[in-house]
């Protein structure tokens, strides 16, 4: 059974990877910086739009910060405590 | 060939002010329609409004209901382009800006949930009175989606376009200042927010948003209603649109059509391929493809539903 942390993370690559960066980007890391010109402001919104459909949570505008958006593992973060994990 | 027909219906020897266009009418022979500039509606906040209609009798009618402040501008160019097609084929179309928005009288500041749904219904009337249908759809963008449902429910098993409907008001406003703060969250440097927006909108009064007002007179009744709520039980055909990557149904949207499926409403799903952030941003060249899909599928889908419409 594959652990839900590493599953959560490799969605969150795949959909970076293809549906954000478009191919452009081969392999990103878990702790690859993303805000710091390697995703762009509509990239942004469609991370959010596909974390809360993806994983069903909520993300309040008081999560928009570079601690849970910064970097895959921070995002993978804010996913398990939105979930209640 | 396109005419322009000058709004001249009271002669030339009336005084100059009396004679200012209170209609403007453009007739364009090659789609077979004629579109028609007017103020019309409640005596102290006049509603703009376009008809769109055949050169011919139509044979029903649809009432556009637009979304608000930057989703307003981004599907203005769609929803003409849908009312053209539209009435090219036989059915009478009613665009409009709210009370206090677009070219409309009055103060947005002014305005609420349920004067946008009065203005829905003022627009209701003007395409029956102006146009002679009896039989009409609605179309709701967005937060036009809301103001369309709540309107529709004076009209027994009226049919139902919505675009991209919002579900939930109050999510719809936390959506909407999220993307404010991606320039900040962008510059590493978001600010902590010490209470939910809501309630920063709801203290203030108004809120600039991407460079937009929001006030709180349009949310306060609104973030008690739900889409679910204002379509009621009374069973009506829905068209839902997305506009996604994915060729899945939201979880939004196939949760609330499995309890309105349940209440006998008949739901036809078309997705349409394009960024769920459209909204947000979009390039030029991706919105013109949006929107040929768009009314594509919306034009099959209100001829089948109104009754009488040519195929």
């Amino acid at each position: 059974m594959v652990d839900q942390t590493t599953d959560a993370r490799d969605r969150i690559k795949r959909f970076i990877e293809q549906e954000v960066l478009l191919g452009e980007v081969s392999k990103i890391q878990n702790d690859t910086p993303l805000l710091t010109g390697m995703i762009d402001s509509f990239g942004l919104m469609q991370l959010v739009s596909f974390l809360e459909e993806e994983f069903g949570i909520e993300i309040d505008p008081r999560d928009m910060t570079p601690e849970h958006f910064g970097t895959v593992n921070h995002m993978v973060m804010l996913v398990r405590q939105r979930s209640g994990e | 060939m396109t005419r322009h027909v000058a709004a001249d219906a009271h002669g030339p020897t009336q005084p100059l002010q009396e004679r200012a266009a209170s209609w403007s009418t453009r007739v364009d022979e090659r789609r077979g329609i004629r579109e028609e500039l007017e103020f019309f509606g409640p005596a102290r906040s006049k509603l703009f409004g376009c008809l769109h209609a055949p050169l011919h009798r139509p044979r029903g009618g649809l009432v556009v209901c637009s979304p608000m402040h930057a989703e307003f501008l981004k599907n203005y160019r769609r929803e003409v382009d849908l009312a053209r097609s539209l009435a090219g084929r036989g059915i009478a179309v009613q665009r409009f800006h709210y009370r206090g928005t677009g070219n409309s009288e009055g103060e947005e500041a002014e305005a609420t949930f349920d004067t946008m749904c009065e203005d829905v219904m003022f627009a209701v009337e003007r395409l029956m009175d102006k146009a002679d249908v009896t039989n009409v759809a609605f179309l709701g963008t967005r937060w036009g989606g809301l103001t369309a449902a709540a309107a529709a429910r004076h009209v027994d098993g009226v049919p139902l376009a919505l675009w991209e409907p919002v579900t939930d008001p109050r999510r719809n406003f936390t959506q909407i200042y999220r993307a404010a703060l991606i320039p900040e969250l962008k510059e590493g440097g978001a600010r902590a927010l010490e209470e939910p927006p809501i309630r920063q909108l709801e203290r203030n009064g108004s809120l600039d948003i991407l460079g937009y007002s929001i006030y709180w007179s349009q949310y306060e009744r609104a973030v008690e209603q739900s889409l679910e709520g204002l379509l009621g039980e009374d069973p009506r055909p829905i068209l839902f649109v997305q506009i996604s990557r994915r060729d899945e149904l939201r979880g939004e949207y196939a949760r609330l059509q499995a309890r309105l499926k349940e209440s006998g409403f008949s739901i036809t799903n078309r997705i349409v391929a394009g960024d769920e952030t459209w909204w947000f941003a979009s390039e030029p060249s991706q919105a013109a493809l949006l929107s040929d899909a768009l009314i594509d599928a919306t034009t099959q889908w209100v001829l089948e539903c109104l009754p009488g419409a040519p195929s």
